[in-house]
Order: structure tokens, then C-alpha cells, then sequence
């Protein structure tokens, strides 16, 4: 452990020092996207590339656009499940632990396993080839010998395992006789084990959107994976505090064609999860992995996806990404024979590079300098994959992740983002070393010398897979609407039964109960919301917490009409939880008390939206209070009207507006306060307009 | 496993495909006589893989049936299968070929995981360690003494300099023999005689008795003992504890046991009693030289004194404890 | 003849005979659920007698309930034959010799992929 942290320590200290020498040849201002750098912009091969590949932004594309492309995709929806406890252990659920408090850390490695067939799987060998150190954080609070895989599961959850049968009713899927959990393995090191335990619930559902019914795979019942703490070099942390909960994973097929109707149908499966009032919400709660693919290119797993409304730019810039790399190919068919395609890599002798060395005089003597020459890469390295991303970041991101190079880490002879570029002189000399081509491309890479066989052979790797298009991978999603590399895809042998755990029979009898309470379906809530009116702009509020029934109790009950509810929670809550979080004991029950209480006083409802303020900050003030603390006092219509000659007088003394309300508005903004609670405003403008100014 | 080619040449042979609930005295003699021809042809070093429950039945067997051998014999196992990504079989397994082929400790000896992680291994001496924990990594432990050494991929730390060198020599006497009508019984309060009646009754020629405390049984077993021992039944005294000496002078209760024949096993764990005990009648009938045989130490199965810190420290990765302990006592 | 249906025990024996389906055979499963598709796999003989086992083309198992089963058809046929492949391993001479004797035990047991069942099978060939 001790030598193991020393290294890293060593790794990031010569990674910073690289990263200060680029940030002082090139300066910060510098050391930007070169999108805006308007010297280059339309001659740069990325912009050409970028035409070359038609891409556009996502507000430019049309729904044709993506059917050309053969735009596809599916969705992978996670969601935590409301329970007491984990999935297969006694440990509490929904306990979080800040990612430094921790009692122990546990040390693993993991090892691929042969498959079926007798062979190695694709990432499990690329997995062991970086040769992590996996650390686990363990609080004895969140945590027991279960998760580190020191104890076999205990007993399924029962609580958990009725949420999914319910879930997977509303899916209209079948449901299965037998759960059966399978081990389905994981080599990043995610899950102590090596695999997640996990199991069918139901097959083959649907959910209807608005222009097409999207088909259910299936649905599964599974333990949730570890949180990552950091990944630098050679060593990875994990906190244990989320592995094991239960959560439930929807997988769709393929059927989305376009962005937009990807995010569709994941707002309507998160509403139809949040519906059950019996799953987890926060941040983290709910997951997404969106699939891509289109013609020509390969299933692309977009892992993690924090928020839906990032789905459809990640799908579009994934769609031409993909297009992008199979230009690439394209081009390089044309020239070049990839059977007899080699890539000639040389040791950096000292000094060389003036410009790299004379700012990097510490480089330890650990550590290599390697030249690498692709020959007929020209105008590849520079090529267009994404806004602001060019092919050479396919290199950089796998050096990072299989070889453990931490970034920067790769620079390369052509101009893209200036902080990846070679100086002039440094080119120079590595052409002259490597006796390169007028074709070809170099790549100048550095590390420890362990591990620049792996960073050689990556490259290697990568460039061959050009040839053939998109190569099978998970990407992980960012916020500006790009992804990166995140691992190989796993193959299809990975699903493995669960020696530990007998099958669990799903009776007749628990399916028929779990049916009689099931509530109304997503698009009748959508169908319900448009009938009572209520604005368009609140429905993703209203539908993810579900507080449709909660509209439909205070409307019921106290009188409020639906639309006045949905928009009270919708717009008027909504901007409260904006400005600031729950107060500890407030509640739903709470509003309903408060609109109870103003419905039995006879008020007007408009006080509401004063009132709600006060309680949110204060949830166990007495509503009489609340009154005090706006203002409220209780004034007759006849009172109120009865000022309304005297402003009206004082109006047109002093107005020059030309608008015809302009009275009306005056004199309603000066009656307000009193008349909150007392008079409906609409009513009170409406006698205003009609100069009724009482007696 | 290609890392295990870096460590030594290893040939294979499969002599069982058994659990190690399974494994016996039949298996025991089998495999003594096994490693006895290997030696002999001149290996540098025995590794066998074994199911982990009964690991120190068999380790305590080979002790006493291999004695003396000039390389070491490690048994390894694992507590997860190697077709889950997290295995400790691999790790085992080279630390078990490093210790093989390269530690200087020629003795019997388990290689299993010092702490829960990835770390490092310790070599327990095969007389002296016991599966601890039904399901955890770090689940055998030295019980009265402190383990060989410390091994980790590329290095052996012994703990010790109390062990059998290695040698170039290739003399090791194997006695492969085992009497199968030998019986452990674990004391609990209000044992009936019929218990001991039984086993009597049934032909058998030895008993272990793992006894409360010190090595202790009820009064109502009394006559059961003194029957038995009369018909000619060596029956001998281990602790339940585990850790310590029995001790049968402190109180009457362990007098008058012994009044009636039953012999203290000194430190010997109650399982490496019982293989002792097969192994011993297995080679004669004459009591008194089961008894020399059993009291004598072979293999450190008896040990005469027991290191005032074995039994809190290097058990799975916390020397830290023995400094906590030096701040808080001093 | 029982191999055909290796496992399998009681209603579901009866189940699986009475459509004639195999252990090992793609078969399609009507029940009172919905459809299922799938290879039948063997069942776990300490397992209950009402459940027949199939694993679903994303490679997930689950049990179907006979008790709920309409109509049963095979479609395919493929069994497993799993192997691992026995490599030489390399020697040296100035490397110790070390001799592996294997008994059985989890570190030589390894999961029957297809059944789950963790069988003590050893081939030390294996290890390289």
C-alpha cells in the first residue's frame, strides 16, 4: 500500500509539472478550445472534417436528418427502490457517507475468469492489463463482510423484490415464476465481487409515447455498485456506502429515433418509477445508459447518464461521432492496407525535444519519452469526432484509462487543441528521428516505463480499429454534450448463475394483490393534467415527484379547483425548492393542512402563494401565525371597494399612460395587500373595470 | 495463470476431485505417500491444493505421516471460486508456488490470506492453524504461537527463525498409517455417559475430548471415562478454548479425570489431537507408546511455551495492535 | 432417456414431457404470463418440482411456473459442451521444480456455467 501511494504521489507531481509547462508555453488564454480561434477557423482540417462529416447542431436537425444517419437508440434505466435495507444484506438503505469519513480500507485486484468457451473476454483482459489496485472504503455504519465479499448474500429483500414485481406490472410485463439471480460481471472494479448480482422480474413490456408505443426487454431487479472516490494511475478508490441497495434496471429496445424521443421515453419511465411513491429521488437515485447506433456504426453504451435532459445531445453528438468514424475509415481504405499497416515507435534520447525538455528538466529517470509514427495518419489525428474533440482524443482517453497515463498525456503533430500539439521545432526532430513520410502523423507519448508497453500497444490498437469504423466501447456521457472513453464493451459472456442464492418462486397470489393497487397509468396522467388545465411547463415537476395524487387530494378536499393546485406546486413550490431545500418537516401533508386551513377560514386561495413562503421556512408554525406574519387582515368586500373612488381620483391626477389598464393595474397594485385572502383579485379587477366603487 | 510460470517449473497431478469434507485417512495416506516419491525424485517443493474446511485435518495429518522433509509442502486453498473476478485463488496460488519453490521453512504448511485484501499471505504451521471464519478471506489463524512468515508476490518475511531449513538431502521418513476408529467429542454441559458408552461400544480405540476451560468434562461422565479407558480406549484432553495449555491440576475436576486415564494433550488443538491420535494407534497397539508417541512433539503440535503476544498479534494484518496496546499499557 | 431431462423431477418432468421438450432445446413457453423464450436449461436437483428453467437470449435465467405453462414448443436444439483448454506449461532449468498435487476444494472447483452448479472438477492444466 505505502509503495503503491508514493507512486502515485510521484505520477501526479510529474503530471502537474507537464501540465504547468503547457500551460506556460501556450499561456492560460491559450491553453483553450480552439473553436473560437478565429485565426484558423475555416482552414483547420477539423473544421473540414467537420463539413466532411456534416455535422450539425442539434437545434439545426431535423428528424430526416437522423433517419439518414439511421439514428437508433435504447435506454438502460436504474432506479433505487425505497427500501429499509440492502438487496442481500442487513445494512441500511439510502445512508450516505462523506467520500473522506471512512473506518478501513479493503485492497483488491481483480482477475479476468474464463469464459464459457475456455477464452478470455475482450475487457476482462484489457481490465487486467492495466493492473489496478482497487480500494475500498468501508464504514461499519453502511457497510459489513457482505460487500466486501467476505460473506455470501444473505436472503433477497423482500420489500425490494415487491416494488419491482409492481414496477414490473405497470411495465405490462410478463412476469417470471422463478427469480433466478445471475452474476453479471463487472472488471472496473465497481462491485468487491467482480459481478452484480441480479435477476429478471419481468419480460417484454411497453410504454406509450406520444408518437409510438417504445418495447420493453425486460426488467431486473439488482444490487446497486459502489461510488468511484478517484482514479489516478495505477490505483482506483470506491466508497461502499451505496453498494447493494436495491434498484431496478429497464432496459428498452432499440426503438427511439431521434434524440428528442430518447429523453421522451425516459421521462416517462422515471414518472412511471416515481409513480409507485415507493422509489428513491436525489441526486443519484436515478441512472441512465442510453445505446446509439447508426447505420454502419456499432452499439455505443453511453454509461451514467446523470440527467435526462442531457440525453438528446449526447445521442446527436454521439449519432456523428460515429458517422465521423466511419469517414475515417473510409479515408484510410483508401490509401492503405491495414494487414500490412505498421506503427514505428523510438525512444526519446534526452534532449531532443528542446522545447519539451527544456521545460521538463525533471522528468524521472523512471519514466520514458516515446515517439510514435502512424504512417498515412495524415489529417486523421486533427480529424472532427465531436463539437470541440478530434480522433487524437481517442488516443489520449484510452492512454488514460487501459494504459493509466494520466492526462495530458499525448501530443501530436497536427494543429487541434493547442494543448495537444508539438512545437515546430520538436516535430522537427521527432520526423527526423522516426524518418517519417510526408503521410504520416506522429504522436509523442510519456510515462512510466512499465507502462508504455500497454500505452503502445493501445495506440496501436486504436489505430487499427480505425480502419473498421466505431470499435465496440462504453463512453461515459459529460455535461457539454460530448463523452469520453470509458471501457470495451463487455461481451455477451459475462451472465453467470449465482451459485450462492436458491431460485425464488413469484406466486400467482402476491402478483393478483400487488395488481388490485396499482396506480393509473403515466399517459392517463398526462391525459388528466391536460384536462384540468393545468400548464404544460409544470408537468415534469408534477409527474417526477408524483404529485398528482397529492393535486388531486388538496383539490378534492379543500375546494381548490385542480389547475389552481397543479399550478400552486408546480410554479409556486417549484421556485421555493429552487431558492433553497426542504426545511426539515415540511411535508406535503403540510400544504394540504395549510390549503385545509385557509378553505376553512373562507379566505381566498391567492393568500395561499403568500402563506406557503412562511410555512416552507417555518413547517411547524401555526397557520394563525402565517397570517399574522403577511399581514393579513380581515376586511369586508364593501371596505375594500370602498377605496377605490379616492385611488382612482389620485390616479388620474398624477397619470400620463396611454394604456388602457393602466388605472385598473394602479389601483389593483394599491389594493392587494388588503385585499389578499379577503376578495378574489380576479373579481376585484373585474369590479374595478367596471366602476363599481361601492357606496 | 501465467505469473506462476515466472515462479517455478510446476508439473500437476490430480489425485482427488473431493470436497474437503470428503478427504480422510484413506486420502491422507495417499497423498503422504505421493509427496514421499516426489521428494525422493528430487523436487524442490509441494503445493496442494485443498478445499479449505478440513485443511488443518490434513495439514495436521501430512505433519505427523511426512516427518522431517527436506523442502516445504504447502497446502492452499480459497474461499471464492476462481470463476469470480475477485478470487483469492490466484493470490494464494503464487503466493503458495513462491513459498514452494523458493522459502527456506521446510515444514508442513498452510498459505492462505494474511488480511481480507490483496496483500500479503501468511505461512501457518500445518499443526498449529485453524479455519476461523466460515466465509472470510483471512480465515485461517495461528492458535498458540505466531505464523512462519509473511509472503507476498515477490518476498518471504519470516516471523520466526524457529523452523526446519531447508536441505539438499533427500531423507524423510513417511509413515502412512492411520487407525479410522478414533472419535473427537466436543463437551457441552450435561453430557450424558451413553455419549462416550457409545463410541465404546462400537469398537473404538481412541477419543479426543475437547473440554471446557482447562479440560474439563461433568461429574456424570465420570464412569463412562473410567469404563472406557479399563476396555483399553486412549482417551486424551484438548481445550475448547483453542488458545492455552490444558491444565488438569488446577482443579479436582481435572484430577479426578485423570485419575480415571484420561491424558492432557498439552497445547495440542483439538483437531490436530484427533489425527495425532489416528495416526499414533495406526502404527501400534501398546498404549504406552501412544502415549510417548502423542506427547512427544513432532511437528510443533505441542509447543513448550507459548509467545505472551501470539494471541494478539500478526493475526490478518494488524501489528498495529500490539503498538495500540504498547500507548494504552505500558 | 432421463438425461433428456436432466434434473427435472415431478410436474415439471411431467410438464416438459408432455410437450416433449429436451433439456438443452430453444424452446418457446405460453403461460397465463406471457410469452417466454429460451434455451432449457437443467434444473438444480434439490430445487422444487414446479419450475422449469430457461435462459433468455440477453444470456439472464429464470424459472417458469408449469403450473401456469399453456403451450410449450422447441424450436432448436443446442447443448453445451464447456472445456477448458489445457496448456502446456513452460519450464525453465534454473527455475525451482514444484510439484501441484490437486485434491479438489474451491480453488479447483469452478462454476458449470450452463447448470450454476459448482462442480470440484480439477484439471491442473488449467492453471496456466
Amino acid at each position: 500500500m505505502v509503495t503503491i501511494r508514493v507512486k502515485v504521489l510521484q505520477d501526479s507531481l510529474v503530471q502537474s509539472s507537464i501540465l504547468s509547462y503547457l500551460l506556460r508555453r501556450f499561456g492560460y488564454e491559450r491553453c483553450k478550445l480552439f473553436e473560437g480561434d478565429r485565426k484558423h477557423s475555416l482552414e483547420t482540417n477539423y473544421e473540414i472534417s467537420k463539413q466532411r462529416v456534416g455535422y450539425k447542431p442539434r437545434r439545426d436537425t431535423l428528424p430526416s436528418d437522423y433517419s439518414a444517419l439511421g439514428f437508433k437508440c435504447g435506454l438502460e434505466i436504474h432506479q433505487q427502490l425505497m427500501t429499509e435495507r440492502k438487496l442481500f444484506c442487513r445494512c441500511p438503505a439510502g445512508l450516505y457517507n462523506d467520500k473522506t469519513d471512512y473506518d478501513a480500507e479493503v485492497v483488491r485486484h481483480m482477475r479476468p475468469t474464463l469464459s464459457e468457451l475456455g477464452e478470455y473476454d475482450g475487457t476482462a483482459l484489457m481490465e487486467f492489463r492495466t493492473r489496478k489496485t482497487i480500494v475500498y472504503r468501508l464504514k461499519n455504519r453502511t457497510a459489513c463482510t457482505y460487500e466486501v465479499d467476505d460473506t455470501p448474500p444473505f436472503k433477497i429483500d423482500r420489500q425490494a423484490l415487491e416494488i419491482a414485481l409492481r414496477i414490473a406490472l405497470m411495465l405490462k410485463t410478463n412476469i417470471v415464476g422463478e427469480l433466478h439471480i445471475t452474476r453479471k460481471q463487472y472488471l472496473d472494479g465497481s462491485i468487491p465481487t467482480g459481478f452484480q448480482r441480479t435477476g429478471i422480474i419481468g419480460i417484454e413490456g411497453e410504454i406509450p409515447l406520444s408518437n409510438r408505443k417504445v418495447r420493453i426487454i425486460q426488467i431486473s431487479l439488482e444490487e446497486d455498485s459502489c461510488r468511484e472516490v478517484s482514479d489516478i494511475g495505477h490505483m482506483r478508490t470506491y466508497i461502499t456506502d451505496r453498494l447493494g441497495m436495491p434498484l431496478i434496471e429497464t432496459v428498452t429496445y432499440p426503438d427511439m429515433t431521434t434524440p428528442d424521443e430518447a429523453a421522451e421515453a425516459g421521462y416517462y419511465l422515471r414518472y412511471l418509477a416515481r409513480s409507485s411513491g415507493q422509489v428513491r429521488s436525489g441526486i443519484g437515485a436515478a441512472r441512465q445508459d442510453v445505446n446509439v447506433s447508426i447505420t454502419g456504426g456499432t452499439r455505443i453504451e453511453i454509461k451514467g447518464v446523470a440527467h435526462i435532459a442531457w440525453i438528446p445531445e449526447l445521442t446527436h453528438n454521439e449519432a456523428f461521432r460515429q458517422k465521423a468514424l466511419l469517414e475515417i475509415a473510409e479515408q484510410l481504405n483508401l490509401n492503405l492496407d491495414v494487414a500490412r499497416w505498421k506503427l514505428i515507435h523510438k525512444n526519446v534520447p534526452p534532449r531532443l525535444l528542446s522545447g519539451f525538455y527544456s521545460m521538463m528538466p525533471d522528468l524521472p529517470a523512471s519514466h520514458r519519452l516515446i515517439a510514435v509514427n502512424l504512417p498515412g495518419f495524415k489529417n486523421i489525428l486533427s480529424f472532427f469526432t465531436q463539437p470541440r474533440r478530434v480522433f487524437a482524443d481517442e488516443l489520449s482517453d484510452r492512454l488514460k484509462v487501459i494504459a493509466c497515463l494520466e492526462k495530458p498525456n499525448i501530443l501530436v503533430s497536427e494543429h487541434c487543441r493547442d494543448e495537444l500539439v508539438l512545437s515546430e521545432t520538436d516535430l522537427d526532430s521527432l520526423r527526423e528521428l522516426l524518418k517519417s513520410r510526408d503521410n504520416d502523423a506522429q504522436v509523442l507519448i510519456w510515462g512510466h516505463e512499465d507502462d508504455i508497453p500497454t500505452a503502445i500497444e493501445t495506440i496501436d490498437e486504436r489505430c487499427r480499429m480505425a480502419f473498421e469504423g466505431v470499435p465496440n466501447e462504453t463512453r461515459k456521457g459529460l455535461p457539454d454534450g460530448t463523452t469520453i472513453f470509458e471501457r470495451v464493451l463487455p461481451g455477451a459472456d459475462r451472465m453467470y448463475p449465482d451459485t450462492d442464492s436458491a431460485p425464488i418462486p413469484i406466486e400467482d397470489d402476491l402478483i393478483e394483490k400487488l395488481q388490485q393497487d396499482l396506480p393509473p397509468e403515466i399517459c392517463d396522467r398526462f391525459e388528466q393534467l391536460r384536462e384540468w388545465d393545468v400548464p404544460e411547463d409544470t408537468y415534469e415537476y408534477l409527474l417526477s415527484k408524483n404529485l398528482v395524487p397529492v393535486i388531486e387530494r388538496i383539490s378534492g378536499e379543500c375546494g381548490l379547483t385542480p389547475r389552481f393546485v397543479g399550478c400552486f406546486l408546480g410554479h409556486t413550490l417549484k421556485r421555493l425548492e429552487g431558492c433553497k431545500p426542504w426545511t426539515p418537516g415540511f411535508s406535503y401533508s403540510k400544504i394540504y393542512g395549510l390549503a385545509r386551513f385557509v378553505a376553512d377560514l373562507g379566505l381566498d386561495n391567492a393568500i395561499l402563494k403568500e402563506m406557503l413562503p412562511v410555512v416552507y421556512e417555518h413547517p411547524n408554525i401555526v397557520f394563525d401565525s402565517v397570517l399574522t406574519t403577511i399581514g393579513y387582515s380581515k376586511i369586508s368586500r364593501e371596505q375594500i371597494l370602498s377605496h377605490v373612488p379616492i385611488l382612482r381620483q389620485k390616479f388620474n391626477d398624477v397619470c400620463t399612460s396611454k394604456n388602457p389598464n393602466a388605472c385598473t393595474d394602479w389601483i389593483m397594485g394599491n389594493l392587494r395587500k388588503m385585499a389578499l385572502g379577503n376578495i378574489c383579485l380576479a373579481e376585484l379587477r373585474a369590479a374595478i373595470d367596471k366602476g363599481v366603487d361601492g357606496d | 495463470m501465467p505469473e506462476l510460470a515466472d515462479v517455478c517449473n510446476l508439473a500437476t497431478e490430480k489425485l482427488f476431485a473431493v470436497f474437503s469434507e470428503n478427504m480422510g485417512p484413506r486420502q491422507y495416506i495417499e497423498l503422504a505417500k505421493a509427496i514421499g516419491k516426489e521428494i525422493k525424485n528430487g523436487i524442490d517443493g509441494i503445493v496442494i491444493g485443498h478445499g479449505t474446511d478440513t485443511m488443518h485435518h490434513t495439514a495436521g495429518a501430512l505433519a505427523f505421516m511426512i516427518q522431517n522433509p527436506p523442502v516445504p509442502i504447502v497446502l492452499v486453498g480459497s474461499q471464492r471460486s476462481s470463476d469470480r473476478p475477485s478470487s483469492d485463488a490466484a493470490l494464494n496460488l503464487i503466493h503458495a508456488t513462491t513459498a514452494a519453490a523458493t522459502s527456506d521453512i521446510a515444514e508442513v504448511m498452510v498459505c492462505m490470506f494474511g488480511p481480507t485484501s490483496d496483500e500479503y499471505g501468511l505461512l501457518h504451521r500445518g499443526t498449529r492453524v485453524r479455519k476461523m471464519h466460515s466465509s472470510y478471506r483471512s480465515t485461517f489463524r495461528t492458535i498458540g504461537d505466531i505464523p512462519l512468515a509473511m509472503i507476498e508476490r515477490d518476498r518471504i518475511t519470516p516471523l520466526t527463525d524457529a523452523y526446519n531449513r531447508r536441505r539438499t538431502d533427500r531423507e524423510v521418513k513417511i509413515t502412512p498409517f492411520f487407525e479410522e476408529r478414533v472419535a473427537m467429542v466436543y463437551y457441552y454441559p450435561n453430557m450424558q455417559p451413553d455419549i462416550i458408552d457409545s463410541l465404546v461400544d462400537n469398537g473404538y480405540r481412541g477419543i479426543v475430548i475437547a473440554g471446557t476451560g482447562l479440560g474439563h468434562v461433568n461429574k456424570p461422565v465420570y464412569p463412562a471415562i473410567e469404563r472406557a479407558t479399563k476396555k483399553g480406549v486412549a482417551i486424551y484432553m484438548t481445550v475448547q478454548t483453542l488458545w492455552g495449555y490444558v491444565h488438569m491440576f488446577v482443579y479436582d475436576t481435572g484430577r479426578d479425570l485423570m485419575a480415571r486415564g484420561i491424558v492432557p494433550a498439552e497445547n495440542m488443538l483439538p483437531e490436530v489431537a484427533y489425527v495425532k491420535l489416528g495416526w499414533a494407534l495406526g502404527q501400534t497397539d501398546d498404549l504406552d507408546e501412544v502415549r510417548r508417541i502423542m506427547l512427544t512433539p513432532i511437528a510443533s503440535e505441542i509447543t513448550e511455551r507459548e509467545p505472551y503476544n501470539g494471541y494478539l498479534i500478526y493475526q490478518g494484518g494488524v501489528p498495529e495492535v500490539e503498538a495500540f496496546l504498547k500507548k494504552v499499557h505500558k | 432417456m432421463t438425461d433428456l431431462f436432466k434434473g427435472y423431477k415431478g410436474a415439471a418432468l411431467s410438464s416438459l414431457k408432455s410437450y416433449n421438450v429436451r433439456v438443452w432445446s430453444e424452446a418457446l413457453i405460453k403461460t397465463t404470463r406471457g410469452d417466454f423464450n429460451g434455451i432449457i436449461l437443467p434444473r438444480s436437483e434439490n430445487d422444487d418440482d414446479r419450475h422449469i428453467v430457461l435462459k433468455l437470449p440477453t444470456g439472464y435465467n429464470v424459472g417458469i411456473d408449469v403450473d401456469t405453462i399453456t403451450d410449450m414448443t422447441e424450436h432448436g436444439y443446442k447443448e453445451a459442451h464447456y472445456k477448458i483448454p489445457e496448456k502446456e506449461f513452460p519450464t525453465s532449468p534454473d527455475k525451482p521444480n514444484v510439484k501441484l498435487f490437486g485434491t479438489g476444494g474451491t480453488i479447483a472447483s469452478r462454476l458449470d456455467y450452463r447448470t450454476g452448479a459448482v462442480i470440484p472438477a480439477f484439471s491442473p492444466g488449467e492453471l496456466y
